[in-house]
């Protein structure tokens, strides 16, 4: 096999390898029905969804928890819970611990579904 | 990160991102998990001396001691026990999600199990209830013997909770407090056939496992962070 062809073959084969399972099929598609069945310019953000993501299996989390979750600073920690909350997507509170008061993030019904049709979604990439 | 709406091979990165930080959740959650079992054996096995102790020895008031004490321990180490067990499933459950598109054999086989398995140990504890029930009623004589050896059941149904919070790999505090559980609940089956005289080791055998689960509440707390490394950039 001449040289050239040969690197062509073995850059597709690496290129296949490093291919998510879930870029296959119709996942595009999957994608758009979700960004439009969300419509929400909110969700377009990945530490937004992580976020949710995180929120809904643990239902509240401090912010400090949060921080180590994104590994984003402070401030713009904040932004993305207030963009969250303004779409009613959490509920931040101050709760009262032993070390002092504390803020903690807790997930409403509607992120709640906003997380099922996301884990939908997940489910149909994964087939 | 963007401000897109995210990609798929980026919502499986964040749900694997979610995943591994769930890792320090749980350790944490574990942590507490084993202080507070370690208190609350401790009032199962020394409750019934604190009430003489306060001066609140039968009558009522000695009585509402006992139920304040057995109920309060019990019911906080309920609450952190289903706190635990209902996040495991629903990280179960995303696991097996994101896992289903590129899981290896055995993986799937681990994964993706049908939702009805994860009934099995709720059964399991209305059955050991059952069973405590129906051997102190029926046969008073061997109940405890029957007691000590149900107990293996809760270490079962631990180590699967275990598994089920940490799929990789259980952490050193899980395997230390599985051990000295097994280890005080065999001694105690074995001593509960011995003549009443040598019931007082019931109490010695327990001992260990509190200092160890006391021990494996601060490690699990002091090295919870160590999940975290992962998420570094």
């Amino acid at each position: 096999m001449p040289k050239v062809a040969e690197e062509k073959n073995n850059k597709k084969q690496n290129e296949r390898q490093e291919q998510p399972a879930f870029e296959k099929g119709k996942s595009n598609e999957i994608l758009r029905s979700l960004a439009t069945q969300f419509n929400d310019p909110c969700l377009k953000s990945s530490s937004r969804v992580l976020i949710l993501f995180s929120l809904a299996l643990n239902r509240r989390l401090g912010f400090v928890d949060l921080l180590n979750l994104t590994g984003l600073g402070k401030g713009s920690l904040s932004n993305h819970l207030e963009k969250l909350e303004s779409s009613g997507y959490v509920i931040t509170k101050t709760a009262m611990s032993f070390s002092g008061p504390r803020v903690v993030v807790e997930i409403t019904q509607k992120g709640l579904e906003a997380y099922s049709a996301l884990m939908r979604s997940l489910k149909e990439l994964a087939k | 990160m963007t401000e897109e709406f995210p990609s798929a091979a980026q919502l499986e990165g964040i749900a694997r991102r979610a995943l591994t930080f769930q890792r320090y959740i749980f350790r944490r959650a574990w942590g507490l998990y084993y202080a507070v079992w370690a208190a609350a054996i401790t009032v199962f096995v020394f409750g019934y001396l604190i009430p003489p102790a306060l001066g609140f020895s039968g009558g009522s008031l000695g009585w509402l001691t006992y139920a304040l004490l057995y109920g309060g321990v019990g019911t906080a180490a309920g609450v952190e026990s289903a706190h635990i067990f209902r996040n495991a499933r629903r990280a179960l459950q995303l696991q097996r999600t994101i896992s289903h598109g590129n899981l290896s054999t055995i993986e799937r086989k681990k994964f993706g199990r049908k939702t009805w398995v994860h009934v099995i140990p709720w059964i399991w504890w209305a059955g050991f209830y059952v069973i405590i029930f129906l051997l102190f009623t029926l046969f008073p004589r061997g109940a405890f013997s029957g007691l000590y050896a149900s107990l293996f059941m809760v270490e079962v149904f631990i180590y699967f909770e275990l598994k089920l919070c940490f799929p990789k790999k259980i952490p050193f505090e899980g395997k230390a407090a599985i051990a000295s559980y097994g280890a005080s609940t065999l001694l105690s089956f074995v001593v509960s056939f011995l003549p009443s005289a040598f019931y007082f080791l019931f109490a010695a055998f327990w001992v260990p496992t509190i200092c160890v689960w006391v021990f494996c509440a601060l490690y699990a707390l002091r090295h919870a962070p160590d999940e975290l490394t992962e998420l570094m950039p």
